[in-house]
């Protein structure tokens, strides 16, 4: 698969460089049809080989999510009606349906379509809507969606999210955190492995700052996922796998994944990573965080003693920064007194580049990025103009 | 946020509408890197501008649709009011809400659709399949009261939030879809934490 896949993924991108219309124009010709339906085939088969490491998973709607959403109707809370209250918090798995909130499209609006949230205790957080709906009969090596074989679903099974078996003890990782009171009493949280049988696996743990959520079930189905350890390179051919039903895209990555959301697979069929438009944890983040869930049930991650800011893409600060240039940080808004932070020297509007030698561009890699750490850690930072290193001893929590 | 005065947040605002000069951009970048205060005052303002319009916009019912959702919440607000909350008990299940009904309660025992109170392009569009997102307005002058209704998927009107102005409610109705948006997006993934104490 891969020794085929590979070069004629080279001359697909040709392709694409080249001019798709002179594909679509062409794609009646015995040619290129036969190529594209070879493509296709080689497509179909990656996103296959995938599936078998994929869990349909069903889990309850966290309630940070709750939050997050109440946060919209929190102008009208002295007045709401308290049934309408009860159902918009307690029963918010039942969705609103409206046209427009739910389209299942992997491309993004444009940044100034995102908003943001601050919740208590949780973060601030930025949403960023899909866009437009991708064309389901488009061919699958041309971007069209790749959909799991239709199964049956018991009654009572409605999954929502899916998850990457990591290993032979059956631990899933599932790319959507989850409180576990969330849960719910009892252990079990429904799943379908790649074989379509309904099963139920144990809540290991959720990271928050991470977005990840850690299960286990007693006899796994299918075959572990290969975890990659860095980003793909901008022009890569990928395919992203939608986190809510599974489905598949081919696509090139371009803009650090901004128009990505889902697990990002190379073409060897390798995980990547997670991509949230923009923001990206690593395939061995990822299996660091799981290590940490298996081993302490949850992230026993080290203080700095900061609140602290992904700067984005279109964020205003970066035209302040010129010698950052397109380059993805983390930017220290606060440092709080006799932390860390604030004992190696740190300052508010420090703009974090690397930990511990490796580079953080985001939220989530930050949090991964120390989430290991304990004792004398190195950050690069961007002060002024100026790159320095800066020791900060950490203390892993306990 | 509170903390935060009127000038404060004026100048946030003209920095997200890069209407300051060069060097009132780079005073502003300079306190929002010194107080968290203003740094979250911020991102709350960044929150408020979320695309409002779109709402109304993708609440588009055709003429049939909207009579019969104003019929069926119309049911619900008279059995509401002639016995309480038994019409809680009655309701039973499925998604929640497929519409949401803007309406004057009074008037719909008798009287027509009132355009005036929609959007006009709302009733060009092509009506949208059941279960559709419908908002209907309907004014009965000498009513003073508003409701904001949620349907399930069967078209079963579940909770009314009443409301003694139009625009209030078509406010909350807008916030509504709002919250679905943004729960919907965080369950599948597209709310990302970017700020954060470590």
């Amino acid at each position: 698969m891969h020794r085929t896949f590979v070069p004629i993924c080279a001359v697909l991108l040709a392709m694409i460089v080249g001019g798709t219309r002179i594909l679509h124009a062409q794609a009646g010709g015995p040619t290129t049809r036969s190529m594209l339906d070879e493509l296709n085939r080689e497509t179909t088969a990656l996103y296959r080989q995938a599936q078998t490491g994929i869990y349909r998973v069903q889990l309850p709607q966290p309630k940070w999510v709750n939050a997050f959403a109440m946060a919209a109707v929190k102008r009208w809370d002295k007045q709401l009606d308290p049934e309408l209250r009860r159902r918009l918090e307690q029963d918010a798995a039942n969705p609103i349906q409206a046209a427009e909130v739910a389209p299942a499209a992997p491309t993004t609006r444009p940044s100034s379509d995102s908003d943001t949230t601050t919740v208590p205790g949780e973060g601030t957080y930025i949403v960023v809507r899909p866009r437009t709906v991708m064309a389901e009969t488009r061919d699958p090596v041309l971007g069209g969606r790749l959909q799991p074989p239709p199964q049956t679903q018991p009654a009572g099974f409605t999954p929502n999210n899916i998850g990457l078996l990591l290993d032979a003890d059956g631990h899933i990782l599932v790319p959507l955190y989850v409180e576990r009171d969330a849960l719910g009493p009892g252990p079990a949280v429904k799943l379908a492995g790649p074989d379509g049988a309904l099963t139920t696996a144990k809540f290991i743990g959720s990271d928050r700052q991470t977005n990840l959520t850690l299960l286990q079930v007693e006899k796994p189905a299918g075959r572990p996922v290969r975890l990659g350890s860095s980003r793909p390179e901008a022009g890569a051919l990928v395919m992203c796998l939608a986190t809510t039903d599974g489905a598949g895209r081919l696509s090139i990555w371009s803009d650090g994944g901004a128009q990505e959301n889902g697990v990002i697979l190379t073409t060897d069929g390798q995980v990547a990573g997670i991509a949230r438009y923009g923001q990206f944890l690593t395939g061995s983040a990822c299996r660091l965080i799981a290590r940490q869930l298996i081993e302490y049930g949850s992230v026993r991650r080290a203080t700095l003693g900061v609140l602290i800011t992904e700067i984005r893409r279109d964020d205003l600060p970066r035209r302040q920064q010129p010698v950052l240039g397109v380059r993805s940080a983390m930017r220290i808004d606060q440092v709080i007194a006799n932390s860390a932070a604030d004992k190696a020297g740190l300052r508010a509007g420090d703009l974090v580049l690397a930990v511990g030698g490796e580079p953080v561009s985001d939220l989530p890699s930050f949090a991964a990025a120390i989430a290991a750490r304990n004792g004398p850690t190195e950050l690069q930072v961007l002060r002024g103009e100026a790159v320095m290193k800066v020791s900060v001893d950490l203390q892993q929590q306990k | 946020m509170n903390a935060i005065g009127e000038f404060d947040l004026q100048l946030l605002e003209d920095y997200l509408d890069d209407a300051l000069s060069p060097a009132q951009v780079e005073h502003v970048a300079r306190r929002l890197a010194d107080e968290p205060e203003l740094a979250l005052a911020m991102h709350e303002l960044r929150a408020a501008r979320v695309l409002r319009a779109a709402t109304w916009r993708t609440l588009e019912p055709s003429e049939a649709e909207a009579a019969d959702v104003a019929r069926r919440v119309a049911t619900v607000v008279r059995r509401t009011e002639r016995m309480g909350h038994l019409w809680r008990r009655a309701w039973v299940g499925g998604g929640i809400a497929a519409a949401v009904g803007v309406f004057v309660a009074g008037w719909l025992l008798h009287g027509p659709v009132d355009s005036a109170v929609h959007q006009p392009q709302a009733r060009e569009t092509t009506p949208t399949p059941v279960p559709s997102p419908t908002a209907i307005a309907i004014r009965q002058p000498a009513v003073a009261a508003f409701h904001v209704a949620l349907l399930d998927s069967q078209g079963n009107v579940i909770p009314v939030q009443k409301f003694s102005k139009a625009d209030d409610a078509r406010q909350f109705a807008q916030d509504l879809m709002t919250y679905e948006d943004r729960r919907q997006e965080a369950q599948q993934g597209g709310a990302m934490l970017v700020s954060d104490r470590f």
